[in-house]
Formats: structure tokens, C-alpha cells, sequence
């Protein structure tokens, strides 16, 4: 199962001299399993070159998973041209939004709306097919099998396992790790702490032994503690997962914009020296990063 | 003839008092900084809200794989946004009395309050001008008619008068019933937001919503509120005959009938708000 990264920021993309070599697109990840089942992981801005790469092949088949609709992680979806493409079958798989009771389908037609774009969800040409996903109801694409796991951002946002070729590769989507909601002196403390235990079992159940670990690690720890409560990560909250559920590979993604080339280079020396032999290997997504992931 | 300001004011008296809980829900709602454990502990002080919270995240409208047993593993498992929406929403549709005596199908009105909120809410979910407003406007659509169950409930000959002779002459109510009880049902209704001490935007919209006078400045509550009702008739192929508010358009940037294009999702969100009556 091959895994390329085609956009690997947070929030908005973010071209410029600091990127030019982790690329400055927001979140799109393609996963290619040997049987050639085509799953898009988020329609980032990236997914607009990756399209446009898969096209030249000619009518395709594939499957976009979406995390959820922020717009980082929707805003190439329109500039996807397989969808303008007749004979092009494009499933797009995600969830439903409880807050406002919006469908996936609402929504993402909703930024094709004329005062959005040129092209309405109407004219598109692909046959393309909306599907509701239930937390933890599996499913499967030929012979792959994808796993929507509920996450930890302030809309409802699926990780997602896939499985393929004896392999398994996850992505977190937005995750902010759980926090207690109370102090240590409350008397509520302690039972939240447990909740929490089963909370994080419940993500980490489905990721003990995963070959490829994507996670979302927007923040450093010093950014943090000004940013808590906005759904992310950080690199070290990614690496402590990736460690927990035994993982073979962790890759950093969700870059914040402003993040430079030089200081991701740093990241990425630091986790190398610091980690220890039975650790998972640390990578830092980069557009066009592409691994392997075997068992 | 008419009802004199103390019978409207000792009618609406009687209307049960909003729980102290659902006041507290809807103002921690509208703190974008509410603490977590503050909204945790007010849903838990209110048995019947909590039974309610959790029968709705253990329903299919969640799908969630394990029983939800507690308002604080709610919060682990759906977060603190899904968590305040569906107290807001529970909390508001739990506060509307379920039956009167005087021929006001309770069932029609909360399916009819329910569309209008959610409509509404899809109205503010759109951004721009309309940013924030959605909760509000959701609360705004769920009690606009309150005080039209004020009238069933207390005035109820009046309340049969109104509906008559509305029906008689083709009228909407609110013109009828000045002529009848010497003031409108949405005055009504805003004197029982007031009395529930929601905000004062909240009581502005029901009260002004279908008609203000010149002197008063339509508000993005009272264009989203009239729109959520406008669209509701437009679905079911009426309307509510108010000339169009010339500040909605300009917050629509067209017509209302434009929004008309997005007919199926409105029927979704809406069909999305059945669940609430079951609750």
C-alpha cells in the first residue's frame, strides 16, 4: 500500500520562499493499495495536482474519505477534475454534521454554490456518490477495508484506518488529545480521568501495531498552551500516540502555516536524536513524501 | 373590545417559569468561552435534561458503538460543541408546555416551531452578516408562536375567534388580532421571553420579526427569523403574506425566493429536527 502526501498544512495553504520544500497546500493524502484501489484521504487544497496527476490515465474510480469540513481538508475538492470528468466514479465517504444537521453532501455542495465558485454540484460530470459514515461501522472498497474512528476537534472529525495488502495505515484527521476538564483538587477529577482512559481506548483499539501513523501535529509545546481548545496537536502528542499504539512509522503532518522549512528540518533532527531504537520511525510529511506501508 | 394589559400581563404570569436549568444552557451557549465542566454540571443538576441528553447521543443519531451512560462521558465521546448544541436544543423544545385545552394541536405546534428554528439556524449557518446568529435564531424560531399557546391556554374563546376569522378572511392572524384582544401574539410571545429573561435580541425578534414599526431598526435576528417562518410556508406552498423586509434582502443579497433552490436541504434539516419530538 503506497501512501504520498499531496498537501501537508493546516488551516490555509501557505506558498512562499519558508516552503518551498515541504510544499505549502492544505491536507490531501493518497493511499494506493496494490490491488490499485485509489482512496483520497481529505480534499485539501494538494488534492487539486493530484488530480490532475491521476487524470492523465484517463475515466478513474476512487474513493475521497473526508476527515471532516473545515476548510483546509475541503477547499480543493471543487478543483478536483475527475469530477468534471464523464465516466469518472468518485465516492466521497464522511460524516453528517450534528450541530447544524447538515448532511456531507450539503456541505460540500454548499461551497459550489454560485458566490463560491462557477459550477454548480449539478454539473458535475463524474457519477459522484455521497456516504454517510457511522463511528467505528466499517466498510469496504474492494479488497480494502476502512475504519472511521471519531476523534477529539471541535466538529464531529473521523480518523480513518485503512486496510490493505496485510498492512494498515491511519491518518487522525484534526486531533487534539483529550484533556480533563476538571483540576486534581476536584472531587470529579479522577472519575473524568477514567472516561478519559476509555475515551482514548476506544481511538487506540483500533491502532495497536499500525505500520503508518499520520498525525495531526500543528503545534509545538511551547505554541500549545495558547492554542488549547482549538482541535490540533503537537508533534510530541502525535509521537507519544505513535508510541502508545506500538506504531512502525509516524508521519508529522498539519504543518501550522507559518512553520519554515529550516525550523521542520528541526523538528524532524530533534525526534531522530531523541528517539530511542524500539520507537516508531518519524518522518515529516513533505508534498510528494511517499512510503510503503508493510507489515 | 380586547383583553386589557393586566388580564395579557396575569396570562402570561401563568405560563410555567423556564427552568432555571434551561436559562443557564442557553446563556453558556452563547459563551464561546463556556467552561466545560460549568455546562456539565447544570446539565447534570437537571434530572430530566440529562435523561434526555442521553437518550438522543445513545439513539441512531449518533451511532455510537458503546452506551453513553453519564453527561460527562458525553462530553468524552461527543465534545463540548455537539454537547452545548444538544442542550440547547433539548433544553428549549423541553421547555414548551406539551397540551392546552383549547384546540392548539400541541404536536403541530412544536413540529411547526421546530422547522422554524432549524430554519432559521440554516439561515444563520450561511456566514457573512449571519455569522453567530444561528443558536439564537434556533431559540428565536422555537418560541416565536409561545404566545400563541399564551392565548390557547388562557384566552381560549379569543384564541378560537382569532383562528375563525382568519381563516374567514384569508388575513394573517397578527392582523386579526389587535381587532380581538387589542394586541399580537408575537407581543405576547415577546413578554414570555421576557419573563424567561432570554436576551433581549432574542424578545426584540419575536416581537418584531413579522411586522416593525419605521422607528425600529430590523436586527439580523428579526430578518433571520422572518425568513426562517417565510420559507417554512414557502415549502409547504403558502406564505405568510408580510411584504419582504427591504434590510432581508439586502442581507440575502436577492430575493428570498432565491433560497428557494436549496428546498432539499431545508426539507433535511428540518426532517433532522423530528428526532427532538421523540425525545
Amino acid at each position: 500500500m503506497k501512501v504520498r502526501f499531496w498537501g501537508v498544512r493546516g488551516s490555509i495553504p501557505t506558498p512562499g520562499p519558508h516552503a518551498q520544500k515541504y510544499g505549502g497546500n492544505t491536507t490531501c493524502i493518497e493511499v494506493l493499495t496494490d490491488d490499485g484501489e485509489q482512496f483520497i484521504i481529505d480534499g485539501g487544497t494538494g488534492i487539486h495536482a493530484l488530480g490532475t496527476q491521476l487524470i492523465k490515465a484517463g475515466p478513474l474510480k476512487c474513493s475521497i474519505l473526508v476527515t471532516h469540513t473545515h476548510w483546509d481538508h475541503i477547499q480543493g475538492l471543487p478543483f478536483f477534475t475527475p469530477l468534471f470528468v464523464p465516466g469518472c466514479e468518485v465516492g466521497i465517504y464522511g460524516t453528517f454534521d450534528p450541530v447544524y444537521g447538515k448532511s456531507l453532501r450539503e456541505i460540500l455542495s454548499g461551497q459550489m454554490e454560485y458566490c463560491y465558485f462557477p459550477v454548480s454540484e449539478a454539473e458535475l460530470k463524474a457519477d459522484v456518490q455521497y456516504k454517510s459514515l457511522r463511528p467505528g461501522m466499517s466498510f469496504e472498497v474492494g479488497k480494502a477495508k476502512v475504519t472511521p474512528v471519531p476523534m477529539n476537534h471541535p466538529v464531529l472529525t473521523f480518523g480513518y484506518v485503512i486496510e490493505a495488502d496485510n498492512a494498515r495505515v491511519f491518518y487522525t484527521g484534526d486531533h487534539e488529545p483529550l484533556k480533563n476538564i476538571y483540576e486534581p483538587t476536584d472531587d470529579e477529577f479522577d472519575e473524568y480521568e477514567g472516561l478519559l482512559e476509555i475515551r482514548n481506548e476506544s481511538i487506540e483499539r483500533h491502532l495497536e501495531g499500525i505500520d503508518v501513523l499520520v498525525g495531526d501535529s500543528m503545534y509545538t509545546e511551547a505554541e500549545y498552551p495558547d492554542k488549547e481548545g482549538w482541535g490540533h496537536g503537537t508533534h510530541d502528542s502525535v509521537f507519544a500516540l505513535a508510541k502508545r499504539v506500538k506504531a512502525k512509522t509516524v508521519v508529522m503532518t498539519h504543518h501550522e502555516p507559518f512553520r519554515t522549512d529550516e525550523q521542520l528540518d528541526a523538528i524532524h533532527a530533534r525526534f531522530q536524536e531523541e528517539r530511542n531504537e524500539d520507537d516508531p520511525q518519524v518522518l515529516v510529511a513533505y508534498e510528494g513524501l511517499e512510503i510503503f506501508a508493510r507489515n | 373590545m380586547g383583553l386589557n394589559q393586566a388580564k395579557i400581563e396575569s396570562m402570561v404570569e401563568k405560563m410555567p417559569a423556564f427552568p432555571r436549568s434551561v436559562q443557564q444552557v442557553i446563556q453558556l451557549s452563547g459563551d464561546i468561552n463556556c467552561p466545560p465542566r460549568e455546562l456539565v454540571r447544570v446539565v447534570e443538576h437537571d434530572p430530566v435534561l440529562t435523561g434526555r441528553m442521553l437518550k438522543i447521543v445513545n439513539s441512531s443519531f449518533f451511532g455510537l458503538s458503546r452506551q453513553i451512560v453519564s453527561v460527562k462521558e458525553a462530553l468524552a465521546f461527543i465534545g463540548l460543541n455537539t454537547l452545548k448544541h444538544l442542550a440547547l436544543t433539548l433544553a428549549a423544545v423541553g421547555a414548551l408546555p406539551r397540551s392546552n385545552q383549547a384546540g392548539l394541536d400541541m404536536d403541530k405546534f412544536l413540529t411547526h416551531a421546530l422547522a422554524v428554528g432549524a430554519t432559521s439556524r440554516w439561515i444563520g449557518s450561511r456566514g457573512g452578516v449571519w455569522s453567530r446568529s444561528g443558536d439564537r435564531l434556533f431559540i428565536s424560531g422555537l418560541l416565536h408562536n409561545i404566545g400563541n399557546v399564551v392565548l390557547a391556554l388562557h384566552a381560549p374563546r379569543e384564541f378560537v375567534r382569532i383562528r375563525n376569522r382568519a381563516r374567514g378572511s384569508g388575513q394573517p392572524a397578527h392582523v386579526i388580532e389587535p381587532k380581538v384582544i387589542g394586541t399580537t401574539r408575537f407581543e405576547i410571545g415577546a413578554m414570555v421571553a421576557d419573563r424567561w429573561r432570554l436576551s433581549q435580541v432574542t424578545i426584540d425578534a419575536i416581537r418584531y420579526h413579522r411586522v416593525s414599526p419605521p422607528e425600529v431598526e430590523r436586527t439580523v435576528d428579526m430578518d433571520g427569523l422572518w425568513a426562517g417562518a417565510e420559507l417554512v410556508a414557502r415549502l409547504n406552498g403558502e406564505t405568510l403574506g408580510d411584504p419582504t423586509p427591504a434590510s432581508l434582502e439586502e442581507r440575502l443579497g436577492g430575493p428570498i425566493k432565491d433560497l428557494l433552490a436549496n428546498r432539499d436541504e431545508i426539507a433535511e434539516v428540518v426532517a433532522r429536527t423530528e428526532i427532538f419530538k421523540t425525545i
